[in-house]
Protein backbone atom coordinates (compact mmCIF):
# COMPACT_ATOMS: atom_id res chain seq x y z
CA UNK A 1 0.00 0.00 0.00
CA UNK A 2 1.47 3.30 -1.10
CA UNK A 3 -0.37 6.29 0.34
CA UNK A 4 0.57 9.91 -0.28
CA UNK A 5 -0.73 12.95 1.60
CA UNK A 6 -0.82 16.15 -0.43
CA UNK A 7 -2.85 19.34 -0.95
CA UNK A 8 -6.10 18.84 -2.81
CA UNK A 9 -6.69 20.14 -6.33
CA UNK A 10 -9.87 21.30 -8.02
CA UNK A 11 -9.94 18.06 -9.99
CA UNK A 12 -10.44 16.15 -6.73
CA UNK A 13 -13.82 17.70 -5.91
CA UNK A 14 -15.90 14.85 -7.28
CA UNK A 15 -13.97 12.20 -5.36
CA UNK A 16 -14.02 14.30 -2.20
CA UNK A 17 -17.78 14.63 -2.57
CA UNK A 18 -18.10 10.84 -2.74
CA UNK A 19 -15.84 10.47 0.30
CA UNK A 20 -17.78 13.02 2.36
CA UNK A 21 -21.20 11.64 1.44
CA UNK A 22 -19.99 8.26 2.68
CA UNK A 23 -18.47 9.64 5.88
CA UNK A 24 -20.86 12.44 6.91
CA UNK A 25 -24.63 12.31 6.87
CA UNK A 26 -27.03 15.22 6.79
CA UNK A 27 -24.64 17.78 5.33
CA UNK A 28 -26.16 21.07 4.29
CA UNK A 29 -25.37 22.06 0.66
CA UNK A 30 -22.84 24.70 1.70
CA UNK A 31 -20.82 22.06 3.55
CA UNK A 32 -20.68 19.74 0.54
CA UNK A 33 -17.48 19.41 -1.46
CA UNK A 34 -18.75 21.44 -4.43
CA UNK A 35 -18.94 24.53 -2.20
CA UNK A 36 -16.45 23.89 0.59
CA UNK A 37 -13.46 22.71 -1.46
CA UNK A 38 -13.25 25.70 -3.85
CA UNK A 39 -13.75 28.05 -0.88
CA UNK A 40 -10.85 26.44 0.98
CA UNK A 41 -8.58 26.24 -2.07
CA UNK A 42 -9.11 29.95 -2.71
CA UNK A 43 -8.30 30.80 0.89
CA UNK A 44 -5.83 28.42 2.54
CA UNK A 45 -4.99 25.88 -0.19
CA UNK A 46 -2.15 24.30 1.77
CA UNK A 47 -4.53 23.34 4.57
CA UNK A 48 -6.82 21.07 2.57
CA UNK A 49 -5.09 17.72 2.33
CA UNK A 50 -6.10 14.48 0.70
CA UNK A 51 -4.75 10.96 1.03
CA UNK A 52 -4.23 9.25 -2.32
CA UNK A 53 -3.70 5.67 -3.30
CA UNK A 54 -2.78 5.18 -6.95
CA UNK A 55 -4.13 8.64 -7.68
CA UNK A 56 -7.52 8.04 -6.09
CA UNK A 57 -8.70 10.14 -3.14
CA UNK A 58 -9.26 7.88 -0.16
CA UNK A 59 -9.13 10.41 2.68
CA UNK A 60 -9.33 14.10 3.53
CA UNK A 61 -8.68 16.64 6.25
CA UNK A 62 -9.60 20.32 6.13
CA UNK A 63 -7.52 22.33 8.56
CA UNK A 64 -8.03 26.01 9.30
CA UNK A 65 -6.13 28.75 11.04
CA UNK A 66 -7.98 31.85 12.21
CA UNK A 67 -4.86 33.65 13.42
CA UNK A 68 -5.39 32.48 16.99
CA UNK A 69 -6.32 28.80 16.97
CA UNK A 70 -5.96 25.97 14.53
CA UNK A 71 -9.07 24.01 13.62
CA UNK A 72 -9.55 20.56 12.15
CA UNK A 73 -12.60 19.67 10.10
CA UNK A 74 -13.72 16.92 7.78
CA UNK A 75 -11.39 14.10 8.70
CA UNK A 76 -12.64 11.27 6.51
CA UNK A 77 -11.34 7.98 5.16
CA UNK A 78 -13.14 5.74 2.67
CA UNK A 79 -14.80 2.82 4.44
CA UNK A 80 -12.76 0.44 2.29
CA UNK A 81 -9.54 1.93 3.69
CA UNK A 82 -10.24 2.39 7.39
CA UNK A 83 -8.17 1.01 10.27
CA UNK A 84 -4.95 1.34 8.30
CA UNK A 85 -3.64 4.50 9.95
CA UNK A 86 -4.62 6.83 7.10
CA UNK A 87 -6.58 9.18 9.38
CA UNK A 88 -3.53 9.52 11.62
CA UNK A 89 -1.31 10.25 8.60
CA UNK A 90 -3.71 13.01 7.53
CA UNK A 91 -3.81 14.47 11.04
CA UNK A 92 -0.01 14.50 11.42
CA UNK A 93 0.33 16.28 8.08
CA UNK A 94 -2.32 18.86 8.98
CA UNK A 95 -0.70 19.49 12.36
CA UNK A 96 2.69 20.04 10.71
CA UNK A 97 1.19 22.65 8.39
CA UNK A 98 -0.61 24.44 11.22
CA UNK A 99 2.58 24.44 13.30
CA UNK A 100 4.47 25.99 10.39
CA UNK A 101 1.95 28.86 10.38
CA UNK A 102 2.74 29.61 14.03
CA UNK A 103 -0.31 27.86 15.47
CA UNK A 104 0.23 26.81 19.08
CA UNK A 105 -3.08 25.08 19.80
CA UNK A 106 -5.64 23.12 17.82
CA UNK A 107 -9.30 22.97 18.81
CA UNK A 108 -11.73 20.55 17.28
CA UNK A 109 -15.34 19.62 17.91
CA UNK A 110 -16.90 16.22 17.48
CA UNK A 111 -20.51 15.16 17.78
CA UNK A 112 -21.55 14.17 21.27
CA UNK A 113 -21.79 10.41 21.69
CA UNK A 114 -19.20 9.75 19.01
CA UNK A 115 -16.90 7.88 21.39
CA UNK A 116 -14.95 6.01 18.71
CA UNK A 117 -13.96 9.31 17.14
CA UNK A 118 -12.98 10.74 20.53
CA UNK A 119 -10.74 7.72 21.09
CA UNK A 120 -9.12 8.27 17.69
CA UNK A 121 -8.18 11.82 18.65
CA UNK A 122 -7.06 10.80 22.15
CA UNK A 123 -4.66 8.39 20.49
CA UNK A 124 -3.18 11.34 18.61
CA UNK A 125 -2.61 13.35 21.78
CA UNK A 126 -5.85 15.33 21.98
CA UNK A 127 -7.63 15.85 25.29
CA UNK A 128 -11.20 16.79 26.03
CA UNK A 129 -11.90 20.30 27.25
CA UNK A 130 -14.68 21.42 29.59
CA UNK A 131 -16.00 23.93 27.09
CA UNK A 132 -19.33 24.80 25.57
CA UNK A 133 -19.49 25.02 21.77
CA UNK A 134 -21.74 27.84 20.58
CA UNK A 135 -22.63 29.01 17.11
CA UNK A 136 -24.81 31.39 15.14
CA UNK A 137 -25.56 31.54 11.44
CA UNK A 138 -25.34 34.91 9.75
CA UNK A 139 -27.89 35.02 6.96
CA UNK B 1 -24.13 53.94 26.13
CA UNK B 2 -22.52 55.83 23.24
CA UNK B 3 -19.53 53.89 22.12
CA UNK B 4 -17.25 53.78 19.16
CA UNK B 5 -15.93 50.49 17.83
CA UNK B 6 -12.97 50.32 15.47
CA UNK B 7 -10.07 48.06 14.60
CA UNK B 8 -7.36 48.24 17.24
CA UNK B 9 -4.03 49.83 16.40
CA UNK B 10 -0.57 49.18 17.76
CA UNK B 11 -1.14 52.13 20.10
CA UNK B 12 -4.04 50.28 21.74
CA UNK B 13 -1.88 47.31 22.62
CA UNK B 14 -1.11 48.05 26.26
CA UNK B 15 -4.68 49.07 27.15
CA UNK B 16 -6.21 46.01 25.48
CA UNK B 17 -3.69 43.62 26.98
CA UNK B 18 -4.40 45.15 30.41
CA UNK B 19 -8.16 44.79 29.83
CA UNK B 20 -7.83 41.11 28.91
CA UNK B 21 -5.81 40.52 32.07
CA UNK B 22 -8.40 42.46 34.14
CA UNK B 23 -11.16 40.29 32.66
CA UNK B 24 -9.38 37.11 33.75
CA UNK B 25 -8.70 35.94 30.19
CA UNK B 26 -4.99 35.20 30.69
CA UNK B 27 -5.66 31.57 31.56
CA UNK B 28 -4.59 28.26 30.09
CA UNK B 29 -2.73 28.80 26.85
CA UNK B 30 -3.97 32.35 26.39
CA UNK B 31 -1.23 34.96 26.53
CA UNK B 32 -2.81 38.38 25.91
CA UNK B 33 0.29 40.16 24.60
CA UNK B 34 1.34 37.34 22.30
CA UNK B 35 -2.22 36.82 21.08
CA UNK B 36 -2.83 40.55 20.46
CA UNK B 37 0.26 40.70 18.26
CA UNK B 38 -0.63 37.47 16.43
CA UNK B 39 -4.23 38.38 15.66
CA UNK B 40 -4.33 42.14 15.06
CA UNK B 41 -4.40 43.55 11.55
CA UNK B 42 -4.23 40.29 9.58
CA UNK B 43 -6.15 39.49 6.43
CA UNK B 44 -7.87 36.67 8.29
CA UNK B 45 -8.14 38.16 11.77
CA UNK B 46 -8.54 41.42 13.62
CA UNK B 47 -8.90 42.90 17.09
CA UNK B 48 -11.83 45.29 17.47
CA UNK B 49 -11.88 47.78 20.34
CA UNK B 50 -14.72 49.78 21.93
CA UNK B 51 -14.21 53.26 23.39
CA UNK B 52 -16.50 55.53 25.40
CA UNK B 53 -17.14 59.20 24.57
CA UNK B 54 -13.93 60.23 26.33
CA UNK B 55 -11.86 57.84 24.22
CA UNK B 56 -11.28 55.39 27.04
CA UNK B 57 -11.03 51.70 26.10
CA UNK B 58 -14.04 49.82 27.53
CA UNK B 59 -14.11 46.58 25.56
CA UNK B 60 -12.47 44.38 22.96
CA UNK B 61 -12.99 41.29 20.84
CA UNK B 62 -10.78 39.14 18.61
CA UNK B 63 -12.34 37.87 15.39
CA UNK B 64 -10.92 35.55 12.75
CA UNK B 65 -11.96 33.11 10.06
CA UNK B 66 -10.60 30.11 8.25
CA UNK B 67 -12.95 29.82 5.21
CA UNK B 68 -15.11 27.25 6.97
CA UNK B 69 -16.05 29.23 10.07
CA UNK B 70 -15.68 32.55 11.78
CA UNK B 71 -14.37 32.48 15.34
CA UNK B 72 -14.73 34.92 18.22
CA UNK B 73 -12.19 35.07 21.04
CA UNK B 74 -11.29 37.42 23.90
CA UNK B 75 -14.76 38.95 24.19
CA UNK B 76 -14.21 41.43 26.99
CA UNK B 77 -15.77 44.49 28.62
CA UNK B 78 -14.37 46.71 31.38
CA UNK B 79 -15.60 45.08 34.61
CA UNK B 80 -16.73 48.53 35.82
CA UNK B 81 -19.00 48.95 32.76
CA UNK B 82 -20.82 45.62 32.65
CA UNK B 83 -24.51 45.50 31.76
CA UNK B 84 -24.33 48.42 29.36
CA UNK B 85 -24.41 46.51 26.09
CA UNK B 86 -20.69 46.66 25.32
CA UNK B 87 -20.38 42.91 24.73
CA UNK B 88 -23.48 42.88 22.53
CA UNK B 89 -22.13 45.77 20.44
CA UNK B 90 -18.72 44.10 20.09
CA UNK B 91 -20.18 40.77 18.99
CA UNK B 92 -22.37 42.61 16.45
CA UNK B 93 -19.31 44.46 15.13
CA UNK B 94 -17.37 41.19 14.83
CA UNK B 95 -20.30 39.56 13.01
CA UNK B 96 -20.30 42.50 10.59
CA UNK B 97 -16.53 42.06 10.07
CA UNK B 98 -17.22 38.40 9.20
CA UNK B 99 -20.30 39.09 7.08
CA UNK B 100 -18.42 41.37 4.70
CA UNK B 101 -16.02 38.45 4.22
CA UNK B 102 -18.98 36.21 3.38
CA UNK B 103 -18.64 34.08 6.48
CA UNK B 104 -21.91 32.36 7.43
CA UNK B 105 -21.08 30.19 10.45
CA UNK B 106 -19.80 31.99 13.54
CA UNK B 107 -18.48 29.90 16.42
CA UNK B 108 -17.14 30.55 19.87
CA UNK B 109 -16.38 28.48 22.91
CA UNK B 110 -17.18 29.20 26.53
CA UNK B 111 -15.53 27.57 29.50
CA UNK B 112 -17.99 25.15 31.10
CA UNK B 113 -17.51 26.93 34.43
CA UNK B 114 -18.68 30.17 32.82
CA UNK B 115 -22.36 29.36 32.34
CA UNK B 116 -23.31 33.02 32.66
CA UNK B 117 -21.43 33.77 29.47
CA UNK B 118 -23.31 31.02 27.65
CA UNK B 119 -26.60 32.64 28.73
CA UNK B 120 -25.40 35.97 27.35
CA UNK B 121 -24.61 34.44 23.96
CA UNK B 122 -27.93 32.59 23.82
CA UNK B 123 -29.64 35.91 24.46
CA UNK B 124 -27.97 37.38 21.36
CA UNK B 125 -28.79 34.54 19.01
CA UNK B 126 -26.18 31.85 19.61
CA UNK B 127 -27.13 28.30 20.36
CA UNK B 128 -25.30 25.60 22.23
CA UNK B 129 -24.14 22.58 20.24
CA UNK B 130 -23.88 19.13 21.83
CA UNK B 131 -20.24 18.77 20.87
CA UNK B 132 -17.31 17.12 22.55
CA UNK B 133 -14.53 19.71 22.60
CA UNK B 134 -11.01 18.45 22.10
CA UNK B 135 -7.69 20.24 22.01
CA UNK B 136 -4.01 19.67 21.50
CA UNK B 137 -1.08 21.94 22.27
CA UNK B 138 1.36 22.01 19.38
CA UNK B 139 3.93 24.26 20.94
CA UNK B 140 4.43 25.53 24.44
CA UNK B 141 3.92 29.29 24.67
CA UNK B 142 7.12 31.24 24.83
Amino acid sequence: MSITIEPAAHGDIEEIDTLWREAFTGDEPRHRAAAAVPAKLAFQPDLFLVAREEGRVIGSVMAGYDGYRGHIYRVAVRKSHRRQGIGALLMRAAEARLRALGCIKINLQIRAGNDAVADFYRGLGYGTEARIDMSKQLS
Amino acid sequence: MNLEIRAATEADESAIVALWHACGLAVGNSDPLRDFRAVRGRSTSEILAAFDQTGRLIGSIAVGYDSNRGWLHYVSADPACRGQGIGTALVAAAEEWLAVREVIDVHLTVRAANAGAAQFYEHIGYHTLPSIMMEKILRKPR
